[in-house]
């Protein structure tokens, strides 16, 4: 892991000595035992700080498309920054997203290609331990990663075959169950936003749950409320999650969320065939069609 | 005033005598961890956890509280949701919060009418802490593993017994009320409990929090508030796990008939926080939020409420999904 | 011991498409035909209009069951809008129902202008479906929204 560190160090520090970018998004040594946070290096001498370990957990797309926003009056002669990115497989399954979905001019960004181990469990989940490795992880069909600039050498975790087992055993429970879990497990949220904030598919200026003048929903955490936040929040990662557990990372209330974005992320591979980073959508699964999706779904009132 | 022990096998009978009083809301083991929750039926309160790890301000503040409801026939105020509590086995860093939140809700001009019913219904017994944890660091915010502020009773947690230390009057008088259950602590148990204290106190780092406030005065650029922000998410997590944050929003709810109006929690840390009508965010950037957090915290109060607000429960340090640290930042400020 | 006859009335809402469903609905009326009046509708330019929010919003406020209709593939005025809603509708059917929500609930349909009595047996199948589920309904805006202590 040390040598992995020093090279990709090496590189990160090239880049800039290069004059080819402007902030590397990167990690460094947290605060806390046993924990790496986000870091922007803004120059050679600061790419001393970066680190490679196995608690580089969070997903640092997030920061892209705020760092690539045009400034609402551009002055004379702009251009985006150009960044880098010390990327794992989940990173770059968010960037290749925010690609498409013009978050992200790709010219402008430089991806670090980190040959990834899977990171530890950091989730405020009663039952995670730290030691652990995370679930998101171990469930990682795509640990690889893809379209690097850079690919930093080292031995990466094998893909998971995907298989959405949980998924499949809580369809087999029935619907009340599922839905007291549901319930159970969004009871628990305070309507923090830690979630949306950390999740790099959400880069909404106005998010739904913020608007006014009408709103969808009002700041309190009643049940209901709470309810339609997530629903609503959740659905629109559908066809665009990449199933990073960035959302349950972030959440300290410890909340399930995996449980259910990864349905999104099931229906999205077995309706559509896409895997969104992975299989090769010139744009999001939802933002398409094609002749013969299934209509199973359609009620036919006139079918005996 | 003077102390009083319950030896342990009697904490059933004291659980009955607190029920006596209200709702008692007690530590309860969930899952793997402990919650602040009802202390049902023959449930004995946990005695050895660390935190909450929710703030104890939400049961005077709660995330959600209906001030007023309309309809067409006018405007009917609320009436305040709130009957007898007793809140036991509370921490005390929590209750040095309530002694700073009641400077905001009830001083000597306002009172806020629905924190203040629920503090006058509440009998407070907080339990001291044996094991501070890493990222705790209440004896440079102005309490202590064993603070007395905020609480009515402290109660103490030793190898066979517990003792009670009656803090208010409120507090004094459960005790004579309950006094057969009490008895007076041996000299032993007093010197365990003094023991205690000191390793607690001895295991704390420092953070130069009461330097801040002068420092703060002279830290005017804003490149150190842009940096320092880099990689926040403005989630708002620190805020609402804040044991002294109190900002709040009102929302008008259309209901069934009528509107009712809310007061939410809100936290400067969200990128709307003040979004002006015109649609002009004064904070529009990071760093000038993450100004506004550390300024209101630690100079904004002091000035204001002769504290920082901040009790030193590391709660924002552990769950900052950036691990964005306020005990280095408070350190970077001073330097 | 669970309740399988509503015992008051369900409002369904239904979101119909301007130029196929919505003029479908308006031959069925003129064609005087009988369907349950529990239907309130709601018109859209376009089924690829409809945004999930609308539907799951629609359930909090109290309707028991939510209807999209547009035109059939093929046939959308804007040429393909409900050929993208068709994806949307087919993940957010299957998402409610993974959570528990009934999928007689939430349901999808083509109906053309000229399908007036389909549109009439629609509702008449959507009504009765509704109908033989349990009173709870799962994502319901409370009438007062109380003071949450927690």
């Amino acid at each position: 892991m040390q040598d992995i560190e020093k090279k990709m160090k090496a590189a990160a520090k090239k880049l800039f000595d290069d004059g080819k970018v402007d902030v590397i998004v990167g990690f460094r040594k947290g605060s806390l035992h046993n924990s790496s946070r986000p870091y922007f290096a803004r120059s050679a001498a600061d790419t001393e700080n970066l680190v490679w370990d196995g608690f580089c957990t969070a997903n640092l797309a997030t920061f892209l498309p705020k760092l690539f926003e045009k400034p609402a009056r551009p002055k004379e002669g702009y251009r985006p920054p150009r960044v880098g990115i010390v990327a794992k497989g989940c990173d770059s399954r968010s960037v290749s997203g925010l690609v498409k979905e013009n978050q992200v001019p790709r010219p402008a960004l430089v991806v670090i290609g980190m040959p990834c181990e899977g990171v530890r469990n950091v989730s405020k989940k009663s039952k995670g331990k730290k030691e652990e490795i995370a679930r998101a992880c171990l469930e990682c069909v795509s640990p690889a990663v893809s379209g690097a600039d850079i690919s930093i050498a080292g031995e990466g975790r094998k893909p998971a075959k995907a298989g959405y087992a949980r998924v499949k055993a809580f369809e087999a429970k029935p619907a009340q169950e599922r839905w007291a879990i549901f319930t159970k497990e969004i009871s628990k949220c305070i309507r923090c936003n830690a979630c949306r904030e950390a999740c790099p598919n959400c880069y909404c200026k106005v998010c739904f749950a913020d608007q006014r003048k009408p709103s969808w929903l009002s700041p309190a955490n009643a049940l209901s409320e709470t309810m339609l936040f997530h629903l609503g929040r959740m659905f629109h990662q559908a066809g665009r999650c990449v199933e990073c557990d960035a959302c349950v990372n972030a959440c300290p209330m410890g909340i399930d969320l995996r449980l259910f974005t990864q349905k999104l992320a099931s229906d999205a591979l077995e309706l559509f065939g896409s895997v969104p980073g992975v299989t090769d959508d010139r744009v999001p699964a939802l933002n398409t069609f094609k002749q013969d999706d299934s209509e199973c779904f359609i009620t036919d009132p006139e079918e005996k | 005033m003077a102390s009083v022990a319950l030896d342990k096998k009697n904490l059933s009978k004291l659980v009955a005598a607190m029920r006596k009083q209200g709702t008692v809301l007690g530590p309860v083991a969930s899952g793997n961890e402990v919650v602040l929750a009802e202390i049902t039926g023959a449930l004995v309160p946990e005695l050895e956890f660390a935190n909450f790890k929710l703030p104890l301000k939400r049961e005077f503040f709660p995330q959600c509280e209906v001030i007023s409801r309309y309809d067409k026939n006018g405007q009917v105020e609320e009436p305040v949701m709130s009957g007898p509590v007793v809140l036991f086995g509370v921490r005390p860093c929590d209750t040095l919060s309530l002694s700073f939140l009641d400077k905001v809700f009830m001083d000597e001009k306002y009172k806020d009418p629905y924190y203040a019913k629920r503090r006058d219904n509440a009998l407070v017994i907080s339990l001291a802490c044996t094991a501070p944890a890493a990222t705790c660091f209440c004896m440079s915010t102005g309490g202590g593993p064993s603070s007395r502020l905020g609480t009515d009773i402290l109660a103490v947690n030793l190898a066979k017994s517990i003792l009670f230390e009656p803090v208010s009057n409120k507090g004094q008088t459960f005790v004579k009320k309950n006094k057969s259950l009490f008895r007076n602590p041996a000299d032993a148990e007093l010197k365990a409990q003094e023991k205690q204290e000191a390793d607690s106190r001895n295991k704390m780092a420092t953070v130069e929090v009461s330097r801040a406030p002068g420092s703060l005065g002279k830290k005017n650029d804003p490149a150190f508030w842009e940096g320092l922000a880099e990689t926040c998410l403005s989630c708002g997590a620190c805020t609402f796990l804040c044991p002294t944050c109190h900002c709040f929003d009102l929302y008008e709810e259309k209901q069934e008939a009528g509107s009712a109006r809310l007061r939410v929690h809100d936290a400067c840390m969200f990128a709307s926080f003040v979004r002006e009508a015109s649609g002009h965010n004064p904070r529009a950037r990071k760093g000038e939020r993450m100004r506004q957090r550390i300024m209101h915290k630690f100079s904004y109060a002091p000035e204001n409420f002769k504290t920082a607000f901040c009790v030193g429960c590391g709660r924002c340090v552990v769950n900052c999904p950036s691990n964005i640290d306020i005990r280095e930042t408070i350190a970077m400020v001073n330097a | 011991m669970a309740k399988t006859t509503e015992t008051r009335e369900p409002t369904i809402v239904a979101f119909l498409c301007n130029w196929c469903s919505y003029a479908g609905a308006d031959l069925a009326g003129v064609s005087r035909l009988q369907y349950p009046a529990n239907v309130r509708v709601i018109r859209v330019p376009c089924s690829g209009r409809v945004d999930p929010l609308y539907i799951i919003k629609a359930l909090q406020e109290g309707a028991d069951g939510v209807l999209v209709s547009g035109c059939h593939p093929g046939d959308c005025h804007y040429i393909s809008g409900n050929l993208v809603a068709r994806r949307k509708f087919a993940m957010l059917k299957s998402f409610l129902e993974y959570l528990g929500i009934e999928p007689e609930r939430v349901q999808f349909s083509w109906v053309s202008a000229s399908e007036g009595g389909r549109f009439a047996a629609l509702i008449e199948k959507v009504v009765n479906d509704v109908k033989k589920l349990t009173t709870a309904r799962k994502i319901i805006k409370k009438e007062k929204a109380t003071a949450s202590v927690r």
